[in-house]
C-alpha cells in the first residue's frame, strides 16, 4: 500500500488559512468578506473568488444557519475515526449566505432539510474544530 | 466565447481500437505492464503496429499511473509527436479523447492512444486514500475523508430536491447488475434485487456498499484517429460528433472542494449540457443509448437530469420503470457500469460505448446503436462526448 499520508486527521493550515484556524481556536467563527463586491466566501484564500479582489477582511457571523445536506457515516473510512461511528456530518447554509461543513452534535435521526442549527466549536484530537448543533 | 461555431475536430475524428487487461483485485504486475498490455491490445484490435502510434494521452490521480513515455518505451519506442499526461480523475476520459482528436485534426499526430492504468485495489485505493489538497484541512479533521462521503452529500441534496428515493437508488444498482450478468469482464456479476439492496446495511447514509464502484487493478486503452485513417483500420469508426468540457464557476480550489458549488443536486453536466448537444448538432432524442460515468449510483440520475435526458425529478421513474434496461427506450451503462465492471476510472465507460457503436456488444448488444452519449464526471468539472456510427 502506498497511501499518501497527510497525518490525518489533524488540521494542517497553510499561508492562506492560518488566520482562520487561529480565530477558531479562540472561539471565533470568522468569514472572509470582500470589500470590493460585498460578498462572502469560503475557504479562505488570497483572492475573492467572486470578483478577484484582495481587499477583504475576516467578518464576524451570527454562526446560525440551516441544514443544506447531511450524511451519516457508519463505516470509518479512516482508522482515526473507527471509535466514533456512527457520526453525522452536515452542510449548513449560514444566514449570512455561505456554506460550511462540520460534525453534527445531537440526534442525527432528527436531521431534516432546512432545519435550524448553530455553530458549536469543539476540541478533537488536540485541534479546535467547527461543528453544529440543533437550534432550540 | 460563443459555442455556435462547431469545433473543427467534430465529425472528422473517430475511435477505432479498444483494449483491456483483465480487471482484478490483485494484478500481480506493475502499472507499466498493465498500461502496455492494454495499449498493445488496442493496437491489435484495430490492426495497427506500435510504429503507427505517434501520440499518447494518459490520465492519473496522485501519480498512480505511468507517463505516456513509459508506454512508448514498452511498445518499442515509437517517436511521439504528442504526449500529454493529465493529472485528472473521472473528469478526464471524454476530455482526453477530445484532446487526442484535436491533436489529430490539427495535424500534430496521426494515431493517438488514450489509456488509464492503475493497481487501484492492490496499490493506492482512491476511494479511501486521504491526500493533501488546498481544502483537505477543512474535511479530514472532522472525519470527512473519502469520496463515498463527499458524493453521499450530493446524493442527499439530490434526493431532497428531486424526490429521488432509496428505492430508486436500488433500481440503478439492480438494473446495472442485470447488464453485468451479460459481461464476462465485470467484477461483480451477482444479481441484486431492489429488496435485497434495501436490506443491506448503509455504509454512509444514503449509500450502501452496492452504490459504490469496485476498486480494481487493470488498464484500458483506445485509439483515436482521423475519419479517413479510421476507414483503413480493422474496426469500424465510432465517430466523435459532440464534445464538451466544463469547469464552471464555483468549482473551487481542487477536485473535492464542495464549499463554493452552489447546488449539490446538479453536477457539471447541467452546465455543459447546451454546448454538448449543440456541438453534435443533436438533441436528447437522437441518442439510442448512454454510457454514464458512475463512480457512485447517484451520479447516473444526476447526470441524466443534468443533460436533460430526463426532466428534473424524472430520473427515478425513468430508471425504476425499466427504461434504461437492454430492452428499454434508452439502455444505460450496458457493461454494468463502473459499479459492476470495476473502476478503471471511466475509460471503460468510453470503450463500452465504442464496442456498442461498432456492434461488438455480444449478448448485451443494444438493438439500435447509431448514436451514443458518454460522460466523464461526478461533481464539479467534467466532460462528455456524443459518438455515432460512420456514415
Amino acid at each position: 500500500m502506498s497511501q499518501v499520508s497527510v497525518g490525518a486527521p489533524r488540521v494542517h493550515p497553510n499561508l492562506d488559512t492560518a488566520w482562520w484556524w487561529q480565530a477558531l481556536a479562540h472561539g471565533e467563527l470568522l468569514i472572509p468578506a470582500c470589500r470590493a463586491c460585498s460578498r462572502r466566501f469560503f475557504p479562505p484564500q488570497a483572492f475573492c473568488p467572486h470578483c478577484g479582489s484582495q481587499d477583504w477582511h475576516g467578518a464576524a457571523t451570527q454562526a446560525r444557519g440551516k441544514i443544506y445536506s447531511w450524511i451519516v457515516t457508519y463505516r470509518a473510512f479512516a482508522p482515526e475515526f473507527a471509535d466514533e461511528v456512527p457520526y453525522a456530518i452536515v452542510a449548513v447554509d449560514l444566514d449570512e449566505g455561505l456554506r460550511l461543513i462540520g460534525r453534527y452534535f445531537g440526534d442525527f435521526t432528527a436531521l431534516r432539510d432546512a432545519m435550524p442549527v448553530h455553530a458549536k466549536i469543539y476540541r478533537s484530537h488536540d485541534d479546535v474544530l467547527l461543528g453544529f448543533e440543533a437550534e432550540n | 466565447m460563443s459555442a455556435s461555431r462547431r469545433p473543427s475536430f467534430l465529425g472528422r475524428t473517430a475511435i477505432t481500437g479498444v483494449g483491456y487487461t483483465p480487471l482484478s483485485r490483485d494484478s500481480g504486475v506493475s502499472v507499466q505492464t498493465l498500461a502496455v498490455n492494454a495499449c498493445r491490445a488496442a493496437l491489435d484490435d484495430c490492426g495497427l503496429a506500435p510504429q503507427d502510434i505517434d501520440g499518447i494521452v494518459p490520465y492519473s490521480l496522485l501519480n498512480d499511473s505511468v507517463y505516456g513515455q513509459a508506454v512508448a518505451a514498452g511498445l518499442g519506442s515509437p517517436e511521439l509527436h504528442y504526449a500529454v499526461d493529465l493529472s485528472l480523475g473521472g473528469q478526464a476520459p471524454c476530455a482526453a479523447v477530445a484532446m487526442a482528436a484535436m491533436a489529430v485534426d490539427a495535424g500534430v499526430a496521426r494515431n493517438v492512444l488514450v489509456f488509464r492504468a492503475l493497481n487501484g485495489r492492490s496499490g493506492m485505493r482512491i476511494g479511501s486514500t486521504a491526500y493533501e489538497s488546498l481544502t483537505s484541512q477543512f474535511r479530514y479533521p472532522i472525519g470527512f475523508t473519502a469520496y463515498p462521503q463527499y458524493i453521499a452529500m450530493w446524493a442527499r441534496r439530490f434526493m431532497v430536491e428531486t424526490g429521488f428515493s432509496y428505492r430508486d437508488l436500488g433500481h440503478v444498482v439492480s438494473v446495472q447488475r442485470e447488464y453485468a450478468a451479460l459481461n464476462e469482464r465485470a467484477m461483480q456479476r451477482k444479481q441484486l434485487s431492489v429488496d435485497d439492496y434495501l436490506d443491506s446495511p448503509l455504509i454512509v447514509d444514503p449509500f450502501r456498499k452496492a452504490d459504490c464502484t469496485i476498486e480494481a487493478d487493470g488498464a484500458c486503452a483506445l485509439v483515436v484517429t482521423s475519419i479517413e485513417e479510421a476507414r483503413t483500420h480493422k474496426q469500424p469508426a465510432a465517430v466523435i460528433q459532440g464534445s464538451a468540457w466544463t469547469t464552471p464557476k464555483g468549482s473551487g480550489l481542487d477536485h473535492s472542494d464542495l464549499f463554493s458549488w452552489p447546488d449539490w443536486s446538479k453536477n457539471c453536466h447541467h452546465y455543459l449540457r447546451e454546448r454538448l448537444w449543440q456541438s453534435a448538432r443533436a438533441t436528447r432524442n437522437d441518442i439510442d443509448f448512454a454510457e454514464i460515468y458512475d463512480c457512485f449510483s447517484i451520479v447516473v440520475p444526476m447526470t441524466l437530469e443534468g443533460l436533460g435526458v430526463c426532466a428534473t425529478g424524472g430520473a427515478g421513474e425513468f430508471i425504476s420503470s425499466g427504461e434504461t434496461r437492454l430492452n428499454g427506450s434508452l439502455p444505460v451503462n450496458t457493461h454494468g457500469g463502473l459499479l459492476s465492471e470495476g473502476y478503471l476510472h471511466g475509460i471503460n465507460t468510453v470503450t463500452e460505448a465504442v464496442l456498442q457503436i461498432q456492434g461488438r456488444g455480444g449478448v448485451r448488444q443494444v438493438k439500435k446503436n447509431d448514436c451514443c452519449l458518454v460522460t466523464s464526471a461526478a461533481m464539479m468539472d467534467g466532460s462528455a462526448l456524443i459518438l455515432t456510427k460512420d456514415g
